[in-house]
């Protein structure tokens, strides 16, 4: 794992543990998660590498559900919502719990961790919707689950519309 | 004065060449000519009602609509629609009492439709009259329904109607346990590592866990605490997890894996019987159950509906072209029903003359004999975004 994404995992499961900590309970299972997070061991828990594929047929057009960085993505795209494959659309709120996955761009041959954060606050877009499978596990393995709408830790569960965001690349130390 | 001149006679030609006087005697004429011969044919004047439902028939199915945000009602003997019931963004499947005269489902509601303050409930329905009679407010903080793509198994109600538990997700996971009579929330229990609800019997629910085992929450008498205790492990859920769907026997339930293995998990022991593959050997590498909501069993018959697709890893969302029946006892597929349309959700009628529900990609209802795999009819629009049906059956 490179040090780039364990620093990124680092800073992800801090604010996944601060938001659990003033969202949940402390008797959920997240809330004991966050306390344990720190450590190594629990990396298996965490939501990432939800997914080391590359589309048949990638595209690099980020409104069809082919685009590279979508190879996990379940939801609108906000590139077709007034977003881009990386922002959400105006008025609305990125979810601050989220799952990662890991694509590989094929113009560049480099695998990319990408964050697919759901954004909030409205109605859903209904335009561009988009459902990839890969890994993906029951609702009850919720850290690889897409069927799982994921405005968790926004002010409101509406949700709009989903991005995947890059943060970081995800190749082997060499 | 005006800034418009009339029109000369000669623009207004019919004006001129007729009178007032000679018009009305042709007019009157005409009308009296009509009125005659209408009179005889004439409909009557109507009073407006309110429908009501007749008591439930056998086949009546719902359909949740994920966008349309509906449960929509319809008799699958003729295919008309007889009413709905409003959902929400977080009503991922219906409850209903055993006598099958109230319905109860979670919602969530914003004050400003989508922000706002928000309030939590399960809802009741009469079903008569499909309006709503109460509420069950759920405990305010940080919203925790679990919400997304409906799943049958994101709520249940216990036998005997009393108890109803709804899945959370905050993401920590914990169970919302109401009192359907009292309309009160009774408790929320934390199920660490565990989701979904499988109820049992009167008081005990089975679990999904991510490690592979399943948990049996049994309930104490006033619903306000559970005794947990998970099986041995019974599946492996990195290479083959069950599938979050499921069909119930009594107080067991009919599991399936993301390959295609069947396992009878008995909810009061929580021992399993040995598992077997819904393929024949030469099946196995190509076909596999798949969809939003692909496994079925009529209690009666003893046997199971699997829907079916062309597939490797990965699929298990995909619709199914076939649905596959097997004989429980002898474990042999019986029949292969050839879907009209791919299907993404099955269910299925608990009389002896069932019906085989199933919604279809272009929004359709198709309804198949299950005894003989018939296709019957197809019931069009039956929502905008239908995702999972619900046969109206006493009880599961």
């Amino acid at each position: 794992m490179s040090e780039s994404l364990t620093g990124l995992i680092d800073r992800w499961t801090t604010r996944l543990a601060r938001s659990v900590a003033v969202k949940t309970s402390r008797r959920g299972f997240l809330g004991r998660i966050g306390v344990v997070v720190a450590g190594a061991s629990t990396l298996p828990l965490l939501p990432i590498e939800r997914a080391q594929a590359e589309a048949p047929g990638a595209t690099d057009d980020p409104t069809t559900c082919e685009y590279w960085r979508y190879c996990a993505i379940d939801g609108y795209l906000c590139s077709c919502c007034g977003g881009s494959d990386h922002s959400c659309p105006p008025g609305t709120e990125m979810s601050q719990i989220t799952w990662i996955g890991t694509c590989r761009n094929p113009a560049d041959g480099q695998n990319y961790v990408i964050s697919y954060n759901d954004c909030c606050g409205k109605s859903a877009c209904l335009r561009c919707g988009c459902n990839r499978n890969d890994g993906d596990t029951p609702v009850y393995m919720p850290t690889k689950a897409n069927d799982i709408m994921w405005c968790l830790g926004t002010k409101t569960q509406s949700y709009n519309c989903s991005v995947a965001r890059i943060v970081g690349t995800a190749n082997a130390p060499g | 004065m005006s800034r418009y001149k009339p029109l000369p006679n000669s623009a207004r030609p019919w004006i001129a060449a007729t009178s007032v006087r000679t018009l009305f005697p042709v007019l009157l004429a005409a009308c009296l000519t009509a009125t005659a011969h209408a009179a005889p044919t004439s409909l009557p004047v109507e009073s407006s009602h309110i429908e009501k439902l007749d008591a439930p028939s056998a086949h009546w199915v719902f359909v949740i609509d994920l966008v349309g945000h509906a449960a929509r009602l319809f008799d699958g003997d003729d295919g008309r629609m007889l009413g709905m019931v409003a959902t929400t963004p977080s009503t991922m499947a219906l409850e209903w009492t055993p006598d099958r005269s109230e319905l109860l489902f979670a919602a969530a509601y914003y004050t400003r439709h989508t922000y706002g303050d928000r309030t939590d409930a399960v809802v009741s329905y009469d079903v008569p009259t499909l309006s709503p009679i109460g509420e069950t407010l759920l405990p305010g903080g940080p919203p925790k329904l679990a919400n997304g793509y409906p799943i049958r198994a994101y709520s249940g109600i216990f036998d005997g109607g009393r108890f109803m538990a709804v899945y959370n997700f905050s993401p920590a996971t914990s169970l919302s346990i109401i009192d359907t009579r009292t309309r009160t929330h009774l408790a929320d229990i934390a199920t660490v590592g565990c989701g979904l609800v499988f109820p049992v019997n009167a008081d005990t629910a089975l679990q999904l866990c991510g490690d592979g085992t399943v948990q049996r929450i049994q309930l104490a008498t006033d619903g306000k605490t559970a005794a947990m205790k998970r099986s041995v492990r019974l599946f492996d859920p990195g290479t083959d997890p069950f599938m979050d769907k499921a069909a119930r026997d009594g107080t067991a339930w009919w599991f399936i894996t993301f390959t295609g293995s069947l396992v009878r998990v008995d909810g009061v022991t929580l021992q399993a019987d040995a598992a077997w593959p819904v393929q024949q050997e030469s099946e196995r590498s190509g076909w596999r159950p798949g969809g939003r909501m692909p496994i079925a069993l009529h209690r009666k018959q003893q046997q199971l509906f699997i829907l079916m697709h062309e597939g490797g890893v990965d699929t298990h969302k995909q619709d199914g072209s076939e649905v596959w029946v097997f004989d429980v006892a002898t474990k042999k597929r019986t029949e292969k029903i050839i879907l009209k349309s791919a299907a993404s959700s099955i269910d299925i009628s608990q009389d002896d003359d069932p019906l085989l529900f199933a919604v279809n990609a272009d929004r359709s209802l198709d309804v198949y004999s299950a005894n003989s795999g018939k296709y019957l009819r197809s019931i069009a629009g039956v929502g905008i975004a239908p995702v999972i049906v619900q046969s109206f059956n006493p009880g599961y």
